[in-house]
């Protein structure tokens, strides 16, 4: 079972270490708008959201995209192959999370493509807000709701 | 082009040319980048001798190799001029985003000349780099500046600007970028404003390439993974942030209280303590870019006479406004601190002015009228009301504004003035911590903590446990730690990566970077030449000798653990001279200069 | 620095700790005061049973060494400046227990 990308907004510190990654990952430079997750931070508000693909099972990119460039790899990662891909960008149109991007470098479509199993978003993000987890492991939230019933029902140990 | 973009911008303000310039890579080389090759090309186009506040002063902001990459905290810029609050070669850096965003523009730096004949801000939208009109903008805090750019220009910019208190003259405004980071010490905002300059808002879409993608994978993983295992750089700082030093250096006896006159042990500092802020006002951490330790705090005093939000306060700030002025107030603190960073003034001399003034109007030095009140020390609403008058110019904060030196001079008492080359010491008492006296004393910027943070290996025991009593070993310690902050600073990276990584790690990274085979000695070289190259400035331009406060020599802490100490400088630093190279009146010498090729 | 010692129920004299930033965490409290142990690494051990094997790690190496993350001051003086686990405490001694933090 391939693992999942989980945000946790909560943590974010804003540091865009994961734009910093995924770019330097994919393209060996380090620029933040070739980055496929982008850190978007409400400054009044104290909070700062990565938003990036978390590959939707029904993925309408790749419903939408006229050459079948795009399929789904071992990692549940849709990706897309440049070779067939004709940059038309409608999966662009189509991703309802704008999490498609074209880069004015390359003249190419990217997304994520989960890093074939290692994202290095994940990897070096500092705070835990962005993890790959196993969907089967019990989220930490989940947990956190166990432990407080612990607290209130649980003996002294 | 790797790592460095090679590309500066040279600004003529008074005639508004603007040119693109290759950057000197000979000097990139030697001096590295950031703070290292701005003070390089202010000590080639400067005289020293300059009048700090006139058009002759150039004022640089400069990035580093690392600037802009992931390596560890690689997220700095510096702000070099020569320093009106000191005289000294000035340089202050920060992080935030502005410096990466710079480096993504395709710029290396800005070499700021002359003055404007009216307000201007700088816009740069990657190619696109215009001098534009800011009347509209003059006067405005830092704050309000701030988001009136992001108006104008769009949300993505990143903004460089100083606050009202620079255009009035505070001899110690800073350069805040990001709203909250600042360049703060020596009065960079200062220089900034006598050229008629409000801002620089930028814009990047490039991206910043290295020489050796796959070597400096590694590099940048190895040393990520260091400083997360570390338990400063990867719990510490995180979870209490730089305030929580205050109890560990108040229990050792080394926190300076009441402008250092009632030793160096303040009973309530736990008050005022990282894990207060913690418990009471802390609403969650912020990173700084491609950081990993995050030690930024958004805080929120929610209630009371002090209702007020923002970020902060850092330590030496907690410090200035709190055991300094007898203060354990710690919503107060918090409130005085975010009101120098929306006035754009450095808090740890401003705080340590205020106290200056509480202990001469104790002894009856100034005169009640002249401040308004009788000014004591422990007053809550004094750091406030003094800070916001000096924000505003307004009353005595047109006095407070010059800093402590000129305070206490005006009032008859320069020798109480807890300044270095009239620059406030900050939050360590060097009669407890010998390295520390001789790190104040010797610093090429006056007065300061982050030129050879011996406080590290004396109280923390980081990277090594020396004892804070002993003067023997102190000098050769204070160099080292002195060329590899120099480094460090030029770099782009952060000091306090160094809770965690050493020279091989920095080493490690600048090589893949910039595609060099140089030893790690060669490389720490390359501080060493900027700390001689800053010295050589800070000597023809005539600043005094190395020394320390009267109060530091000869008056001896009551109490604490350090009781019945003063600071030894006199044993350090004739060894400390000998060690530099440099001839017994701290002068370096020819043999030197020739060996460093400066 | 300066209190004077404090005595329990039996009239035994009391060494007061201090403990700081996780420190607190772990012990749930600010300060503790308990007969003083003969030395700082019986102090140490001490705590280490009192609070649990979460305590022990932070303060102990694997090899049982005292670790760079338990910044032990006896009356402001880093004990490592001192003679180490074998500094002799005394009932009017403050100790602060830090781990390893930093600022500036």
């Amino acid at each position: 079972m391939s693992k999942q990308l989980m945000v946790k907004p909560e943590k974010c510190v804003s540091c865009r270490t994961c734009e910093l990654m995924c770019s330097f990952g994919h393209t060996d430079v380090f620029n933040p708008r070739l980055s496929a997750v982008t850190v978007i931070g409400y400054e009044e508000a104290m909070v700062s959201v990565p938003v990036m693909c978390m590959q939707c099972e029904e993925a309408c990119c790749l419903k939408v995209c006229p050459v079948g460039a795009i399929s789904v790899d071992d990692n549940g990662a849709a990706v897309m192959n440049p070779e067939k891909c004709i940059v038309c960008k409608m999966c662009m149109s189509a991703c309802p999370l704008g999490n498609i991007h074209f880069s004015p470098v390359t003249k190419k479509v990217f997304k994520c493509d989960l890093c074939g199993g290692d994202p290095k978003c994940a990897k070096f993000c500092p705070s835990g807000a962005i993890a790959y987890v196993d969907p089967y492991e019990l989220p930490d939230r989940k947990k956190a709701v166990a432990e407080k019933f612990k607290d209130v029902f649980g003996e002294e140990a | 082009m790797n790592a460095w973009k090679g590309t500066i911008l040279r600004i003529d303000l008074a005639n508004g040319v603007i040119r693109k310039e290759a950057l000197n890579m000979k000097d990139a080389q030697d001096y590295v980048g950031a703070r290292g090759l701005a003070s390089k090309y202010l000590a080639d186009e400067v005289d020293p001798l300059v009048d700090p506040l006139s058009p002759d002063n150039k004022l640089i902001m400069m990035t580093g190799p690392l600037t802009g990459t992931a390596a560890a905290s690689g997220g700095r810029y510096e702000v070099v001029a020569k320093a009106p609050l000191t005289g000294t070669i000035g340089a202050a850096n920060s992080g935030g985003y502005f410096g990466p965003e710079l480096k993504y523009a395709g710029y290396d730096g800005i070499l700021f000349e002359n003055a404007s004949p009216k307000p201007v801000y700088l816009y740069i939208n990657d190619e696109t780099v215009e001098l534009r009109d800011a009347s509209t903008l003059w006067g405005k805090t830092v704050f309000e500046t701030t988001d009136a750019l992001n108006e104008i220009c769009g949300e993505s910019f990143k903004i460089a600007c100083i606050g009202p208190t620079a255009e009035n003259g505070c001899l110690f405004a800073g350069v805040m970028n990001d709203k909250h980071r600042a360049a703060g010490r020596g009065g960079m905002g200062a220089v900034m404003a006598s050229k008629n300059l409000k801002a620089v808002a930028v814009r990047g879409t490039g991206g910043v390439s290295v020489a050796r993608p796959k070597g400096f994978m590694d590099a940048i993983t190895n040393a990520r993974a260091m400083l997360k295992a570390h338990p400063v750089g990867g719990s510490g700082l995180p979870a209490l942030g730089t305030q929580v030093l205050v109890n560990i250096i108040n229990e050792s006896g080394a926190l300076p209280t009441r402008n250092f006159r009632d030793g160096a042990y303040f009973d309530e500092a736990d008050a005022t303590g990282g894990e207060s802020l913690a418990e009471k006002y802390l609403v969650k951490n912020k990173g700084c870019f491609g950081c990993s330790i995050c030690c930024g705090r958004v805080t929120r005093v929610p209630d009371g006479p002090f209702k007020s939000s923002g970020e902060g306060p850092e330590y030496e700030a907690g410090w200035s406004y709190g055991a300094d002025c007898g203060v354990s107030d710690l919503a107060a603190i918090c409130k005085a601190n975010f009101l120098c960073n929306e006035y754009g003034m450095d808090p740890i001399t401003l705080g340590a002015t205020i106290a200056c003034a509480m202990e001469l109007a104790e002894m009856g030095a100034i005169p009640k009228e002249d401040i308004g009140y009788e000014l004591r020390f422990g007053d809550a609403n004094a750091i406030v009301d003094l800070t916001e008058k000096t924000g505003k110019n307004e009353g005595f904060g047109k006095i407070l504004k010059l800093g402590s030196y000129r305070l206490a001079e005006l009032y008859g008492h320069p020798e109480l003035s807890m300044s270095v080359k009239k620059q406030e010491m900050p939050a360590y008492d060097g009669r407890a911590l010998q390295g520390m006296g001789l790190e104040y004393a010797t610093s090429n910027r006056g007065g300061c903590h982050v030129r050879g943070y011996l406080t590290s290996p004396e109280v923390l025991g980081v990277p090594i446990k020396v004892d804070p009593f002993e003067t023997e070993g102190k000098p050769a310690l204070l160099k080292l730690f002195q060329d590899l902050t120099a480094l460090i600073d030029s770099l782009g990276v952060c000091l306090f990566t160094t809770f965690g990584l050493g020279l091989p790690e920095l080493a490690a990274q600048y090589r893949e970077a910039v595609g060099s085979d140089e030893s790690d000695e060669e490389i720490l070289k390359k501080g060493e030449r900027v700390w001689n190259l800053e010295k050589r400035f800070n000597i023809a331009a005539g600043v005094e000798k190395d020394s320390l406060p009267p109060r530091l020599l000869n008056e001896k802490l009551p109490g604490g653990a350090a009781a019945g100490r003063v600071s030894l400088l006199n044993e350090m630093l004739g060894e400390y001279y000998l060690l530099r190279g440099w001839d017994e009146d701290g002068v370096p010498t020819g043999e030197k200069i020739a060996e460093l090729g400066i | 620095m300066g209190q004077r010692p404090i005595r329990n129920e039996y009239e035994i004299f009391l060494m007061k700790i201090k403990f700081f930033a996780t420190y607190r965490d772990l012990t749930g409290r600010r300060e503790l005061d308990i007969p003083a142990p003969s030395t700082a690494i019986a102090l140490l051990e001490e705590l280490a049973v009192r609070y649990g094997p979460a305590m022990r790690k932070k303060l102990f190496t694997e090899d049982g060494e005292i670790s760079d993350d338990a910044i032990l001051l006896i009356n402001g003086r880093n004990i490592a400046h001192l003679d180490g686990g074998n500094t002799p405490l005394k009932e009017a001694d403050i100790v602060s227990l830090f781990p390893m933090v930093a600022g500036g």
